[in-house]
Parts: structure tokens; sequence; C-alpha cells
């Protein structure tokens, strides 16, 4: 019976035998942002700048990490699918076609994520602070 | 026997005692140089190790020093932070602009080593020269602000040494080796003598490329207005040569077959059918197409256009068609002061005369596939211009003045549709493993330019391959070749040209 009980349970909640890891990157939003999940496809429209509002209404302010720090680097491969190099050179085309510029990065995402509207951001889960933010997404560990 | 045995042993022992003796004091030499040396090498240890105690607290204060630095360098970060913060939040709290607002400005520009491979007699020296050199062409300049979270402005400006060298007229000589008349060789010299330092120098252009103030309130409504690209196709957009693989924008461009840029106004936005695809739309409302569009119509029939375009983008997988159809008129006119017999003195008469108006309807489309590195686009344009005033074409009235010296007839310029098009195929070889981030892409373009039915010099199909290779974001080097395929008939050169490029964004 306990047995079946476990089955079911691993059956319909697979997620649950992931093992959390502080590696994790999780997607942050500031808590006056509806939005209650994101896509990554939506997530990399938003740091591209492809995509300027949320869904439900708002601005997107998307926050990178710091150029160069480990967590952007895991950012760009897992999320915006370029490596650094690729980033920068997307920019520069970009900045040609239309005169449009990277996001604003900070060292602190989840203060700035806490203190601007409609702000977006990504930390590590070991950097993460219940009540202070919401989640939209988790990435997990490549 | 016994004394004598005493007596040995005595004379031993006096024998033995000195060297005993001398043992002796040379151990006790020994004993007082190891001692010494002993000594010595105490005082030097306690002076060494003096000496790192006296290091050990320099470094010492030097690491206090350095996590103090450390400190007021996060302290100052913090304090950045906090300021960059304060500023993006005002944005975002009824767009109020903040003090001290920054200006980007960023730029390209290229130098290209060229030569053209011409026949001695080629029609084709008309345009351009044979011989090798470096050709700087331009250097562009950006200028950007985004002054509130939704207003924003753009200027680009190109910085060029033409008019300098520019080949204004070319001198005609007819069958019997005459020049005829009004056919001398002009080219433009702009070099100046500076009256005070007396230095030559020669002075060039800055051509506004756009100049613009976009609001945009939401994704899906977005207002410019200024000096805009016309929003059409894939290179109108890329148009900098860091951007575009080859060295230069497709002959369609060159011919203009679309109007490159325009003034006035433009609607646009973007809707999102899903998280994967795009629908870019664009209306443009301008000035149209004319002689000085940038500064004035001199009609008033606007030029309107319609962009659509629909892209899917997925990991290393896009795809996008898009369309631009326009419609405008294009006028040119003189003025004239028509002289009363009865008041000679008067300039209250000033007449428009229309020296040329046509009006055109353009149909553009493109498509671009991108594959894990492979890239596969083309545009197409169908451009009929319809006249609506006679107008003389040069190359016609020669014609006919060689064959009737002192034709002063007019003859019309025809109606005329225009079709073009372009195939480019590229591939970023997958060489990451090997070469890093250095990015090297092969490249083939096939053009088919129909531009004018009358004007057969004026049509042509080009057939270029090269490899664009990117050591780093910021540069590309262009290796390019090209042939040139006449389409009229009797002109059997077919010129061919080598390209060595360096474009630059900074």
């Amino acid at each position: 019976m306990r047995l079946l009980l476990l089955i079911a349970v691993l059956l319909l909640y697979p997620t649950a035998i992931v093992a959390e890891s502080p590696d994790d990157i999780l997607i942050i939003a500031n808590k006056g942002v509806s939005a209650k999940s994101v896509t990554m496809d939506e997530l990399r429209a938003m740091f591209l700048k492809k995509r300027k509002q949320w869904k439900q209404g708002g601005n997107v302010v998307p926050i990178h990490a710091k150029k160069g720090s480990p967590l952007r680097h895991q950012f760009q491969l897992r999320v915006l699918k370029m490596n650094p190099d690729e980033e920068d050179t997307y920019w520069n085309d970009q900045q040609v076609r239309h005169g449009l510029g990277p996001p604003p990065e900070f060292g602190y995402g989840l203060k700035a994520v806490f203190k601007l509207k409609g702000s977006v951001s990504y930390i590590y889960r070991k950097d993460f602070r219940e009540g202070v933010v919401k989640v939209l997404a988790v990435v997990p560990r490549g | 026997m016994k004394m004598l045995g005493r007596i040995q042993f005595l004379f031993l022992l006096v024998l033995l005692s000195p060297a005993a003796r001398a043992q002796v004091e040379t151990d006790d030499t020994v004993e007082r140089e190891e001692g010494s040396r002993l000594e010595d090498f105490d005082r030097r240890l306690a002076e060494q190790q003096g000496l790192i105690e006296a290091q050990q607290e320099q470094i010492a204060a030097q690491q206090e020093a350095l996590e103090e630095q450390k400190g007021r360098i996060t302290g100052l970060s913090e304090e950045l932070e906090a300021q960059q913060l304060e500023e993006l939040e005002g944005e975002l709290e009824g767009g109020e602009h903040k003090a001290s607002r920054l200006m980007n400005i960023y730029g390209f520009f290229d130098l290209t080593f060229t030569k053209n491979f011409l026949g001695d007699d080629s029609p084709y020296m008309i345009a351009t020269h044979q011989t090798t050199s470096f050709v700087f062409s331009r250097l562009n300049l950006y200028f950007d602000s985004q002054m509130t979270e939704t207003l924003s402005a753009l200027a680009e400006f190109r910085f060029s040494f033409l008019p300098h060298g520019y080949e204004t007229n070319l001198e005609v000589v007819g069958p019997t080796g005459e020049t005829i008349p009004g056919t001398e060789y002009e080219r433009v010299d702009t070099t100046v003598l500076n009256p005070v330092s007396l230095e030559f120098s020669r002075t060039g252009t800055v051509y506004i490329e756009r100049a613009h103030l976009t609001y945009a309130p939401f994704d899906w409504l977005q207002v410019l207005v200024g000096r805009y690209l016309t929003p059409y196709g894939i290179w109108n957009v890329d148009h900098g040569p860091t951007v575009i693989l080859t060295t230069a924008v497709p002959y369609m461009q060159i011919r203009e077959l679309v109007p490159l840029a325009q003034t006035g106004v433009q609607v646009f936005g973007r809707l999102f059918p899903t998280d994967r695809l795009f629908f870019d739309y664009a209306i443009t409302l301008s000035n149209g197409r004319g002689p000085i569009d940038t500064i004035w119509d001199l009609d008033d029939n606007k030029g309107v256009g319609l962009k659509l375009k629909l892209r899917y983008e997925h990991d290393r997988v896009s795809f996008a068609i898009g369309a631009y159809g326009y419609y405008g008129t294009f006028t040119d006119i003189k003025k004239m002061i028509q002289m009363e017999a009865d008041d000679p003195g008067s300039l209250s008469n000033v007449k428009i005369q229309t020296t040329d108006a046509y009006r055109e309807c353009i149909g553009a489309g493109d498509v671009l596939l991108e594959v894990n590195g492979v890239r596969l686009q083309t545009e197409f344009v169908l451009q009929y211009s319809d006249r609506t005033a006679a107008t003389l074409i040069e190359p016609e009235f020669l014609r006919l003045l060689q064959e009737e010296p002192g034709y002063a007839g007019p003859h019309y310029y025809a109606d005329n549709l225009a079709k073009s098009y372009y195939v480019l195929l590229g591939w970023e070889l997958p060489l990451r493993q090997w070469i890093g981030q250095v990015r090297i892409t092969p490249y083939a373009m096939y053009e088919h330019n129909l531009s004018h039915e009358a004007i057969e010099m004026l049509n042509a199909r080009f057939l270029t391959w090269g490899l664009n290779v990117k050591p780093s974001p910021f540069v590309a080097l262009k290796a390019e070749g090209g042939i040139l395929f006449p389409t009229e008939e009797g002109v059997n050169d077919r010129p061919k040209s080598l390209h060595l490029q360096m474009a630059v964004f900074f």
C-alpha cells in the first residue's frame, strides 16, 4: 500500500525527485509584477529587448548580472543560448540597426529587483531571501 | 732496562706533549672558530628573523590597507549602484527625467582595399576606376539617448570625404573627333587653403542618415517621427558593414528601387501570437521620394507604406518572412519669374513648372532562414513607375543629337517596371572548439537586376563570393571576389572585382 502511494506521488510530482541545487538559477521579479511565471522564450525575448512589456501589462526592466561574472555566463548559456562574444555581437548589431543597447547590469540583483518596479533578473538559489522578491522560474543547474 | 724504558717513555712524552699541546691548541682554535662561526650564524639568523618579522608586519599593514581599499571600493560601488537604481526608479515613476541623462555615442567605419578588373574600353569605367586603391568610404556616428522609459531619440550621421573626387561630367567626343559642347570633364575638388596657417585641407560631407524621436508606450504601438530608414527588407535595416556579410550592399539598394529613408512619421509595433512568434507591422507616412525630400516635399501627395513581418525563433533556428508595399509620387520643379512687359521690375509673378513627375508603386519581400549557423536570405523588389510628365533622358538626347545635330525636340521617359532580387547563402563554420571565439563565415550571393527597361547599362547580374572573419565582436574582416554579367547586348566586358575590407564597430 505504501509502495503504491509512493509510486503515485512520484508519477504525479516528478519534479519532486529532482534535487534542488544552490547553483540553480532563480528568475526573480519585483513583487509588483503580476506575472506568476515566465517561459524561457519569453525571458530570452525580454533580455534581448525583443519584448518590452509583461503579458499582463507594465514595462519590463531586465537587469543583468555583472559582465564576466559566472552567474552572467551561466544565464547567457542556459537562457540566451549565447556565449559572451555572441551576446556582444548581438548588441553591437542591434545598436547599428536600431540604436538599441543592452540592459543595465548590477552586482546585487536581489536588491535591484526589490527596488525597481517591473524588473526581472536572476540569482543563484543560495543567494535567495524569502519574501523579498517573487520567483517566476527556475533554471536548473546544467 | 727499566730505566731505559722510563727514559724512553719520558722522552716520548716530552716529544709528544708539544704535538699534544699543539693538537690541543688546534682543537681549541677549531673550537673557538666553530664557536665564532656559530655566533656569527646565530647573529645573522637573528638579523634575518628580524627582517622577516619586519616584512611580515609590512605585509600585514598592506593587507589591512588593501582590505580598507576594498571596503571603500565596495562602498563606492554600492553607492554608484544605489544612484543608478534611483535613476532607473525615477524613470519608472511617472517617467520623470532625471538630471545628467547620459547620451550614448558609438559608430562604425570601414576601410576597403579594392581592385576592379575592367577592359580598357569598358563602359563601366564611367562609374569607377580600375587602379588598386585603399578606399575609406564612410564613418558613421550614432548618438542615442533614452530620455524616459517611453521616450528615446536617435541620430545617425555619416562622415564622408565626398564630394571630393566625384566626377560630375564626362567629356563626350563625337565620331568626327569633336567634343560635344557642354560635355567637358569635371571633377569636384574641395581643396581649400587656410589663410591663417596656409595649410591645404580637403573638405568632406556630414550626411544625416536618420534622426528621430520614438515614443514607445506599448510593444504593439510605437510612434517614430523624423528622418528614418525605410523599414523594409533585411539589408536596409542591417546597413552597417559590421552587420552585413558582404563588403557592399546589393545593387537593388544602390539603385534605390525602394526609398532607403523617408522624412515623416512611422507607426509601428510588435505582437506575440506565441512566445516564439513575433509579428511586426509598420505604417509609414512621409514626403516620399523627391529631389529634396529630406527638407521639402514638392507636391502635396505623401508617400505611404505598409510593412508586415512574421518571425519565428527558437534556440539556434529562426525564420522570418516579410513584405513592404509603398505608393508615392515624385515631382521635380523649377521656379520662374515671369516679368510683365508693363512692369519689368516686378518680381510678383512667380511661376512653378514641373520638370519631372511620376507615380510609383513598389512591392518588396524578404525571407531569412537561419539554422545552426547556416544563413539563407533573399529579397526581391518590383517597382512600377508611371510617368506623368515629359522628361528628357540624357543618353537618348545625346543619341538624337548625334543623329541630328541641333536636335532640340523632347523625348519622353517611358513608364518602367524594375525587377530585382538576390539570394545569399552563408555558413558560420562550427570551428569553435579549435579556434575559440573567432567566427568564420564563407558566403556566396547571386543578384539579378532589371532596373530600367530602356537603359540596358543600368541592368546587370552579379555573382559574389567571399569570406567573413570576425576575430572579435567589434571587428569584421572580409575578402570578396565578384563578377558582373551585363545584360546589354554588345557589351562583352565582364568586370571582376577583388575587395579586402576591415569593418570596425566602436
